[in-house]
């Protein structure tokens, strides 16, 4: 391991809103805001948040699929591709793949599963003649636990589950370097949850496809990922190996975030951590530490500037002033 | 036990499907609810929970779409059997309900203070200004700060939080004897969840309500349930107190419920396997024969769990489980 795919330097991405006709008044949302990161070639990244945090805005840049990021660079495989332009894009489109959240939209319903699966192949190029395609297309139907004769079928045939493995499916038939699965399991039955998880466990092992994986469930992401990132307001707050973070998380919102998750055992003893309030709106987030408004352990320090992520133990990243609390996982 | 507040008695709906032919969606339903209580039903999606609330409410259409049998008695009363005047007397009055989506449940054009004096005004006959002002304190009562200026404000200009809060608010307006909550924290982030399951447990206690909470997620129900009944293709398969539930799960599907779900205490060490249940949900239109969930399950056996149905049992006092084999299934565990 140990050799980065990607490297994320300083991306941010602003939007502006609200302004009049004649270009006045409005802000500056900043959906992300000066990032930086690595993902390691054959890696699973975990990235946590709330809703509004900007982890999915990430995913999306990541694959530079819609907007450009506003700033700094993606470095994918050598090349910085925040800055090209969707023809400079293609030929990576295939290295690089994404996992819907929703099998049920996500799925053409009037096509077959094999002509799902096919598309990937016919657009890049790929696969060989009609035959050598529809044998890729069986192949792959195996890998995810589907049987070739579901080739034939349509979309509304299959339960969600089993949509999702068809979503998988068409994610990982062109081999992807790198996959971006954007709460890939979260509307899915706890039952069944299990199952794709453990699907996406095995691709990794079998095709060492690095994914980053984007959800709000700290258990599904502490299950499936090597190290997580945790963010709040466009900002990464902590960065740490799954061990590392789950033993003692080092930023104030881990921990509440931790604390807050509900546990599936009556008798645990647990003292909550409840956050006062809502997360702050990103047009206008506090100065400083964007968390200190709702942080217990806040101190006047924390609105001066802005922390950056320091090395707290290794490779366990976090942006706090205070590196000397004794937080708990809740 | 206390006498309960409402108890439902071999609750069953079937809609018409399609083709003519009946879906049989929620069976022989039976539970008890007393004050103060809270009970969560439990299960994954198409197991006829939701089905079950509406039946409750009276809110599935009608016959020939629809039919629904058995008794729901609310201190005694049917409310089966009740006019549709009279239903809506116990509607948001005696039973209160509150749903999974707060934006989709709230009239974007009203301010969320009307909209909650709306309901002390049809059910308690107050007059505006009373329950306008009545509408404040429960703003108030559900911790939304500054109650007078957001009771002004528009749904759309609240968070998802605050928006739950105010439904809560709406929900509790006519101290209702019991709280329906279907998936009430499903779309909020667990932060968000964790205060609004504080505040429901809150305000319990202060009303002594019964609740009756509806959910798939088995951390929240062991957040905030006291009894707990696991729902699987239409039928209660297992029914207990929330700690032996939890500890000594009897039926092959709640074993494996609890076993799927990720654990955030584990991580620190090595992590175990995540065990998941083979399969999906079965159709509801084609629930297999038996016990609809043998082809799931581990500890099958054929002629057995795929011929008959099991009886709702009670395997301890108060843990009843509808499983041929839990025995079994307990030993080889």
């Amino acid at each position: 391991m140990d050799q980065p795919l990607l490297e994320i330097d300083h991306l941010s991405k602003h939007y502006a809103v609200g302004r009049s006709w004649l270009g006045r008044g409005g802000g500056l949302v900043r959906a992300v805001d000066d990032i930086s990161f690595v993902i390691q070639k054959g890696e699973i990244l975990g990235l946590v948040g709330e809703s509004g945090s900007g982890k999915s805005t990430v995913g999306r840049m990541l694959l530079r699929l819609g907007d450009q990021p506003t700033a700094g660079r993606v470095d994918f495989a050598g090349q910085d591709i925040a800055p090209m332009s969707q023809r400079q894009l293609r030929p990576l489109r295939a290295r690089m793949q994404l996992i819907f959240q929703d099998p049920y939209s996500s799925l053409n319903p009037k096509m077959t599963v094999g002509q799902i699966l096919e598309a990937p192949l016919r657009i890049h190029g790929r696969g060989g003649d009609r035959a050598a395609r529809q044998r890729k297309v069986a192949e792959v139907l195996d890998l995810v636990g589907l049987r070739p004769g579901h080739a034939a079928r349509y979309p509304h045939e299959f339960s969600g589950g089993q949509r999702q493995r068809i979503g998988i499916a068409r994610a990982i038939i062109l081999e992807p370097d790198f996959l971006v699965a954007d709460e890939a399991v979260s509307a899915l039955d706890v039952s069944v949850q299990a199952q794709v998880v453990s699907l996406l466990l095995e691709i990794r092992r079998r095709m060492g496809v690095t994914i980053l994986f984007i959800a709000h469930d700290l258990a599904v992401v502490g299950y499936i990922s090597d190290r997580v990132a945790v963010m709040y307001l466009g900002r990464i707050v902590e960065l740490a190996p799954v061990a590392s973070l789950y033993a003692r998380p080092r930023h104030p919102y881990s921990e509440a975030l931790f604390s807050a998750a509900p546990v599936p055992d009556p008798r645990a003893n647990r003292q909550r951590i409840l956050l006062e309030g809502d997360v702050p709106s990103p047009l206008n987030p506090p100065s400083g530490c964007a968390f200190r408004t709702r942080c217990a352990y806040a101190i006047p320090g924390c609105a001066a500037a802005r922390p950056p992520l320091a090395e707290l133990a290794p490779g366990h990243f976090a942006a706090c002033i205070r590196p000397e609390l004794e937080l708990r996982r809740g | 036990m206390t006498q309960p507040i409402l108890s439902v008695r071999g609750l069953n709906v079937r809609f018409r499907g399609r083709g003519g032919g009946e879906v049989h969606v929620v069976r022989d339903v039976d539970f008890e609810l007393a004050a103060g209580q809270t009970l969560a039903l439990v299960g994954e999606s198409g197991s006829g929970k939701s089905v079950t609330s509406l039946a409750l409410m009276r809110l599935l259409p009608g016959e020939p779409r629809c039919r629904i049998g058995g008794r729901v008695l609310l201190e005694g009363r049917d409310l089966l059997y009740l006019t549709e005047a009279g239903m809506r007397g116990v509607r948001g009055n005696e039973i209160a309900m509150i749903f999974q989506e707060p934006m989709t449940s709230l009239n974007p054009v009203h301010r969320v203070g009307e909209q909650i004096a709306e309901s002390v005004r049809f059910h308690k006959g107050l007059g505006r200004r009373d329950a306008l002002d009545r509408a404040v304190e429960l703003l108030e009562l559900v911790g939304i700060p500054d109650p007078l200026r957001r009771a002004q404000a528009f749904p759309h200009e609240m968070s998802g939080g605050m928006r739950q809060r105010v439904m809560i608010a709406i929900a509790l307006a006519c101290d209702p004897k019991v709280l329906i909550a279907d998936e009430p924290t499903t779309a909020l982030d667990v932060t968000i969840q964790a205060q609004v399951l504080e505040l429901l447990r809150d305000l319990q206690a202060r009303t002594g309500m019964a609740m009756l909470f509806i959910t798939h997620n088995l951390g929240v129900v062991a957040e905030i349930a006291d009894r707990v009944m696991v729902m699987y293709a239409g039928r209660i398969v297992e029914q207990a107190a929330v700690d032996p539930l939890f500890a000594k799960p009897l039926m092959p599907y709640t074993r494996g419920l609890l076993g799927a779900v990720p654990r955030l205490d584990i991580f620190a060490k090595e992590k175990p396997p995540l065990t998941s249940i083979p399969g999906a949900v079965p159709d509801p239109a084609h629930p297999p024969k038996g016990c609809a969930f043998n082809p799931r399950c581990t500890h099958r056996q054929g002629g057995l769990c795929d011929q008959r149905t099991p009886p709702l049992e009670a395997a301890q006092p108060g843990h009843d489980v509808r499983c041929l084999r839990w025995r079994e299934a307990m030993e080889a565990a």
